[in-house]
């Protein structure tokens, strides 16, 4: 099955923020969902241009409470920048043209709950949720790869 | 085999050592610095050192310059410019008073009581002090702040410096490696502009190199390997061209992570796991080179060091901040927190006894900033607790609730 046809077939919801959001109104989005885990910032032309996990976010939420810094992280906890700082650039995503076989790997090597799918010019063209396709799995285990 | 098994032996004694001497000191509640430096001290020349297969000698050299490398790409790479330019102008004149400040006071004092009886003149030698002063242990500060929930203007402006300050503290060691080691001043102008210059551009185009890579084995496990490389290329390329290695590595972590943007956090994360390594190394080996003799003949000087770089932290900081128009707890109580020394001074002592120029005095500047820094390590976390105590910005301590 192809990523296309599984995002039209389950369409996944992905959270997204700003650029220019600020820490507090992201985890605000982050806890206004059930068991968000994966947030992704999305310019005006949604255009995907980072991610933030929720253990990221948490670490800098509860900066303070950690004895031992290194100076990035010091300085990061000083002047707290918005979404576009604090996320990471290089993240995971999935191509519509992509068999979902070849991508379902990807959630376990990163760590990932819900993961983008983008077009050739990297706008966001929909979501896989892991839930969903777990979900699928245990249903019927040969159907969904077909 | 022979010839490399003293070596490997020789290291791997001293970093389990290190480690264990470590891991009893933390059980209770102990510095783990000083636990590292009485681990080295057993292999110093006074007590194993005399048995025939320890040896902590030349080895060590590419050590302590590699560890220091991968130090200065880790403080390069702390800030970007877009956190420079927020983080707002008390917290940038603080660190540049603090630091002068104390560069200042030791150099003036070094060059008044200094001897002219060791192999380099006074005033090299209180220039090599000096620059090493500049430089704080953001460690000992973080803990103070965790521990008494620490909150307000004060602990805010004293993260910021001591974030700042190291880099602050290379450029001035970078510099003085420069003055000292020439000839001439007016050809140490020339050499100066090279080395600088030189060390700038070499890290700025190895940082453009690894960001491309960075982007190509963007893996975790393939990207250590990747960063490693790089500070290698960078440090071996600057030696070769007689440019700083210190300013070179930095450079590199500065605009690796400017190029990368967004993606520039990830070159750093696994790095920072070899920061403990690195400190456990500068530690041990400079216990390897106590000597008691030497401690007990120089107690003068790091009497002098110990108070000129309190004096020039605590009224340089205090400059600094009332330049920028800071509040008055600000000025008064930032330099107080400003005391601890630790590893990345020791490395620089380290590096100074590589360098030929330095060799006949190397052992006494290393004992020096040994003895200092086990001094810092027992004051300045008091010093700080006091400061901000006094500046009202101290919670109810951790383990001690309701």
């Amino acid at each position: 099955m192809k990523v296309s046809e599984w995002i039209s077939r389950f369409p996944g919801h992905i959270v997204t923020i700003h650029p220019e959001d600020s820490l507090e109104q992201v985890v605000d989005q982050l806890l206004a969902g059930p068991c968000v885990q994966d947030i992704y910032v999305v310019s005006g032309a949604d255009l995907v241009l980072g991610h933030l996990s929720h253990k990221r976010l948490a670490s800098l939420l509860l900066a303070e409470h950690r004895p031992i810094h290194t100076r990035r992280q010091i300085m990061e906890r000083v002047v707290l920048g918005p979404a576009e700082e604090l996320m990471e650039g290089e993240f995971v995503f999935a191509r519509p043209d992509e068999e979902l076989d070849d991508v379902l790997c990807r959630f376990v090597d990163h760590d990932l709950q819900d993961m983008v799918v983008l077009d050739a010019q990297g706008v966001l063209a929909g979501g896989i949720n892991l839930n969903t396709v777990l979900r699928e799995i245990r249903k019927r285990p040969n159907v969904i790869f077909d | 085999m022979d010839a490399i098994s003293p070596i490997t032996l020789n290291l791997g004694l001293l970093l389990l050592t290190g480690l264990i001497f470590g891991y009893i000191a933390s059980r209770y509640n102990l510095p783990r610095v000083a636990a590292y430096v009485i681990a080295g001290m057993i292999f110093s020349p006074d007590l194993l050192g005399q048995l025939e297969w320890i040896e902590i000698g030349d080895w060590a050299a590419p050590l302590t310059t590699t560890a220091l490398g991968i130090i200065a790409y880790l403080i390069g790479g702390s800030i970007t410019l877009k956190q420079l330019r927020r983080s707002g102008k008390i917290i940038f004149t603080s660190a540049i008073g603090e630091s002068l400040g104390a560069v200042f006071c030791v150099f003036a004092a070094f060059c008044l009581i200094l001897p002219d009886t060791y192999a380099l003149s006074a005033v090299q030698l209180a220039l090599a002090f000096s620059a090493i002063a500049a430089t704080t242990a953001p460690a000992g500060t973080i803990a103070i702040l965790h521990q008494y929930r620490a909150r307000g203007p004060v602990s805010n402006t004293l993260l910021g410096v001591v974030a700042l300050d190291d880099a602050i503290g290379i450029v001035l060691f970078s510099l003085m490696m420069v003055v000292v080691v020439g000839e001439s001043l007016a050809l140490s102008m020339g050499t100066a502009v090279l080395e600088i210059g030189g060390a700038l551009v070499l890290g700025i185009l190895v940082g453009r190199i690894l960001c491309q890579f960075g982007k190509i084995f963007h893996q975790g496990g393939l990207l250590l390997p990747v960063v490693l490389g790089h500070i290698l290329l960078a440090l071996g390329l600057a030696e070769i061209l007689n440019f700083s290695p210190l300013l070179a590595t930095m450079a590199l972590g500065f605009s690796s992570r400017y190029f990368s943007r967004a993606a520039g956090g990830r070159m750093f994360i696994q790095v920072e796991y070899f920061e403990e390594l690195v400190f456990l190394i500068f530690f041990t080996l400079a216990g390897a080179h106590f000597e008691f003799t030497v401690f007990v003949g120089h107690l003068d000087l790091i009497f002098v060091y110990f108070c000129a770089r309190i004096i020039g932290k605590i009224g340089g900081a205090a400059l600094g901040a009332a330049a920028a128009g800071a509040s008055q707890p600000i000025v008064h109580w930032l330099g107080l927190g400003l005391i601890p020394q630790a590893g990345v001074a020791v490395g620089l002592a380290l590096a100074l006894g590589n360098n030929p120029v330095f060799k006949e005095v190397s052992t006494m500047i290393v004992n020096v900033i040994l003895a200092t820094t086990l001094l810092y390590e027992v004051f300045g976390p008091l010093a700080a607790k006091f400061a901000l105590g006094r500046a009202n910005e101290l919670g109810v301590e951790r383990g001690k609730e309701g």
